[in-house]
C-alpha cells in the first residue's frame, strides 16, 4: 500500500528500528521483511530504504557491516546500536500516545485496537 | 577468480540504471563503490529466483521502478552519506572549503594590486636641486668646499671622547699636549673650513640620476653629511682652546664659524640634513656659551656675536617641501596612472589604502583602494599641518589642526610622524637656544657698561641691548630671568613645562623635569652640547 510521503517520513525509521531489533538484516531482506510483517500494508520505497539506512547510520542508530556469505556474494548487514534501541524504545512510547490519541479523535472504528 | 565485471548476472536496464546512480551521485569512489555493490547485491537477491532473462528484465523493471528516479536516489544517497562524517571531518572540509575561497579571494586581490603599473612622469630629484638652490649661481654654494673639509677632519680621539672635560684647563699636561697634537692634525680641515665661510650658502646637489626615493637612491649623500658633525667636534675644540690660550678673536671668529656652519646646512633640503645643521647649529651656541663662562670677551666682540646670532634668528628652522617631494616621488611609484591625476595603489601603496591596518585590509578586500588625488590632498594637508607647527614658536600644545589631519592620514604617513615631531622638538630647542644667547650676550653686555645686571628682560629691550623678548616656546611667554648675588640666571622651562626655579637639566628632560639653564653655565651631561636627548 502506497502511503503519503510525509506521512511515511516519520514512522519508517522507526519500524527499520523495530525490524533490525530482532535481528540483522541487509538491505534487501529488510525491504521484504517490512512488507512481510506489515503483511504488505508497509512498503517502503526501495529507493527510501537505502537513503533511510544510511541516515541512520549517520546517526549511529544502526551500524553496517560487509560480510561475504558461504556462497560468495559480499552483502551489507545492518545491525541496530545500542543507541538505536534507546531511539526505538522513545520512539515506541512515542507511537503508542499518537495512537491513543488518534483514537480519541477518530474513534474505534477507524484505529485499530 | 574474482568477478571483474560486477554487473555481469544483471540484466542491462538494471546494470544501466545502477551506474546512472553512481554517476549522479558525484561521490567519493570508496563510497560510490559501496553503494554500487550495495545496490547490486539488492538487485541479485530480487533476482534470484528468475527462471528465465525475460522474467529477469521485467522483475529489474519493477524494482527500477520502485526505487524511482535515478537522480533522486543519487541526491538522497550522497545526502545521507555525507552526515556519515565525523564532525571533525566535517569542521576539517569546511574549514579547507573555507580557506581555499579566502586564499581564492586573496589571489584575486594580489593580481589586482599586481595588475597596475605605475608612470613615473616627474624626476622629483631634479625639483628637488632646484628648490634648495632657489635660484643662486653655484660660486656661491659652500657645499663642496665644506665636504672636502669634512673629509679632511680628524675624528675626536678615544679618550677625548669619553673624557667629561669641557675646556682645556680640565685636562693634564698629558691630556692637554695630545689635544694639541689632534688640532694640529686637523689644521688642514680647519683651514679649508675657514675658506668655505667665504661662501655665503650651502646647498646640496642630489644625484639626479638616482632619482628612486623609494630605493633610497636619494640618500646616498648621507656619508658625507656623517663627517660633518666629526668636523663641528673639531672646530668646538679648536674654539675652546684657541680661548683657554686667551686668543678671543680666533675664538670668536671660528664660534660664529661654526653656527654658520649648522645655520646654513639646516638650510631646506631633505629633514635629516636638517637634523644635523639643527645639531651642528646647537654645538656652536653651547660652545659660545663656554667661551662667556670660561673668557672675558670685550663689548664689541659680545656686540659680534650678538648681532650674527640675532641676523639668523627669525629664518624658517624647517622646511618640510622637500620632504614631502620624497613622499610625492613614493605615491607617484606606488600608484597607476589613470591619465588624469588620479589612480589606485599598486603592491607596494598598500600602506596608503587606509588608517590603520585593518582599515587597509578590509579596503583591499572589497576593492575598494584610495584615489592618488585623494592621497596627495592627505598628504598636502598633513604637511602644511606640519610646517605650522614647525613655524609655530609655542611647543605647549600641538595644534589641534594637525592632530587631526594626523589621525586622517593613511597608515604610512601616519608612521612617518613620531620621526617628524622629533624633529619639531629640535626645532623649538633651537629657536629657544638661539633667544637663550641672544639674551645672554645683552646681559652680558649691559653689566660691561653699566656695571650692574638689569632689573628685567624688559630693561634690556628699553635701553636697546635687545630688539624684542627673549621667547621660551616651552613657556609660551618670555624667558626666565632673574638677577642673583652678584650673577644672574636665565632657563627656559624645557619640556615639562613648569618653572623648576632654574635647576638645571637637559631641557627639562630628567627624571624630575628640570629646566634648561642657559645661565651660570652647567652641564648636566656632557653630551648636551649637541642640545639632544
Amino acid at each position: 500500500m502506497k502511503f503519503e510521503r510525509e506521512l511515511l517520513k516519520g514512522i519508517a525509521p522507526v519500524v527499520v528500528l523495530e525490524i533490525l531489533s530482532r535481528g540483522r538484516m541487509y538491505g534487501y531482506e529488510l525491504s521484504e521483511a517490512i512488507e512481510a510483517k506489515s503483511q504488505k500494508i508497509l512498503t517502503l520505497g526501495q529507493g527510501t530504504l537505502y537513503p533511510l539506512l544510511y541516515n541512520l547510520e549517520a546517526q549511529k542508530l544502526v551500524r553496517g557491516q560487509w560480510e561475504t556469505t558461504p556462497s560468495g556474494r559480499k552483502r551489507r548487514y545492518y545491525s541496530i546500536t545500542s543507541k538505536g534501541k534507546e531511539r526505538l524504545e522513545t520512539d515506541k512510547v512515542q507511537l503508542a500516545d499518537l495512537f491513543r490519541a488518534l483514537k480519541l479523535v477518530f474513534g474505534t472504528s477507524i484505529i485499530p485496537a | 577468480m574474482a568477478n571483474k565485471n560486477p554487473f555481469n548476472n544483471l540484466p542491462d536496464c538494471a546494470a544501466e540504471y545502477i551506474k546512472l546512480v553512481i554517476k549522479k551521485m558525484r561521490w567519493q569512489k570508496k563510497v560510490c563503490g559501496d553503494v554500487q555493490a550495495e545496490l547490486i547485491a539488492h538487485f541479485e537477491d530480487a533476482l534470484k529466483d528468475c527462471k528465465t532473462d525475460e522474467e529477469k528484465e521485467k522483475t529489474a523493471k519493477e524494482i527500477i521502478s520502485e526505487f524511482g528516479d535515478a537522480k533522486m536516489l543519487a541526491v538522497l544517497t550522497r545526502r545521507a552519506k555525507k552526515r556519515c562524517w565525523p564532525l571533525w571531518q566535517k569542521v576539517l572540509i569546511r574549514s579547507f572549503q573555507a580557506l581555499v575561497i579566502v586564499f581564492i579571494y586573496l589571489s584575486i586581490c594580489g593580481v589586482y594590486l599586481s595588475s597596475g603599473k605605475p608612470t613615473i612622469s616627474v624626476n622629483y630629484v631634479e625639483w628637488l636641486n632646484n628648490y634648495v638652490r632657489q635660484g643662486r649661481n653655484e660660486s656661491l654654494n659652500s657645499a663642496s668646499m665644506l665636504k672636502k673639509a669634512a673629509e679632511l677632519s680628524i675624528d675626536e680621539p678615544n679618550w677625548l671622547k669619553e673624557s667629561k672635560a669641557s675646556w682645556p684647563s680640565d685636562f693634564n699636561e698629558t691630556q692637554l699636549q695630545k689635544l694639541e697634537n689632534w688640532l694640529t692634525q686637523n689644521k688642514p680641515a680647519l683651514e679649508q673650513f675657514r675658506e668655505t665661510l667665504d661662501k655665503p650658502y650651502y646647498w646640496n646637489i642630489y644625484d639626479a640620476n638616482k632619482s628612486n626615493f623609494m630605493k633610497g637612491e636619494i640618500f646616498n649623500f648621507l656619508p658625507s653629511l656623517s663627517t660633518y658633525r666629526k668636523l663641528a667636534r673639531v672646530i668646538n675644540w679648536q674654539v675652546r682652546y684657541s680661548a683657554y690660550k686667551n686668543n678671543t678673536e680666533d675664538a670668536i671668529n671660528d664660534t660664529i664659524g661654526l653656527c654658520k656652519f649648522g645655520h646654513r646646512i639646516l638650510g631646506n633640503g631633505l629633514l635629516i640634513e636638517q637634523l644635523v645643521g639643527i645639531a651642528i647649529e646647537a654645538i656652536g651656541y653651547s660652545t659660545v656659551f663656554d667661551v662667556l663662562d670660561k673668557t672675558t670677551l670685550s663689548t664689541e666682540q659680545l656686540k659680534q656675536i650678538q648681532n650674527f646670532v640675532q641676523r639668523g634668528r627669525d629664518d624658517t628652522v624647517i622646511d618640510v617641501h622637500a620632504e614631502k617631494a620624497c613622499i610625492y616621488d613614493f605615491v607617484q611609484r606606488t600608484f597607476t596612472d589613470n591619465g588624469t591625476g588620479g589612480g589606485r595603489p599598486v603592491k607596494q601603496g598598500t600602506g596608503f589604502a587606509g588608517k590603520n591596518v585593518k582599515e587597509i585590509i578590509f579596503n583591499m578586500l572589497t576593492f575598494n583602494m584610495p584615489d592618488k588625488k585623494e592621497i596627495i590632498e592627505q598628504i598636502d594637508h598633513l604637511y602644511e599641518a606640519y610646517q605650522q607647527e614647525f613655524d609655530d614658536a609655542n611647543q605647549q600644545t600641538l595644534g589641534k589642526e594637525y592632530n587631526q589631519a594626523k589621525k586622517d592620514a593613511p597608515l604610512l604617513l601616519q608612521i612617518l610622524t613620531p620621526a617628524v615631531e622629533k624633529v619639531a622638538t629640535l626645532s623649538w630647542r633651537i629657536r629657544t637656544h638661539r633667544d637663550g644667547l641672544i639674551a645672554t650676550l645683552a646681559i652680558l653686555r649691559y653689566h660691561k657698561q653699566t656695571g650692574k645686571y638689569p632689573d628685567s628682560l624688559e630693561e634690556l629691550l628699553n635701553k636697546g641691548f635687545i630688539d624684542r623678548i627673549p621667547f621660551d616656546a616651552y613657556r609660551n611667554g618670555p624667558l626666565t630671568y632673574r638677577k642673583t648675588d652678584n650673577n644672574f640666571i636665565l632657563y627656559s622651562y624645557g619640556e615639562d613645562f613648569d618653572d623648576d626655579n632654574g635647576t638645571p637639566s637637559r631641557w627639562g628632560t630628567g627624571k624630575e623635569g628640570g629646566d634648561q639653564v642657559f645661565w651660570p653655565v652647567t652641564h648636566p651631561a656632557k653630551k648636551d652640547v649637541s642640545g639632544g636627548k
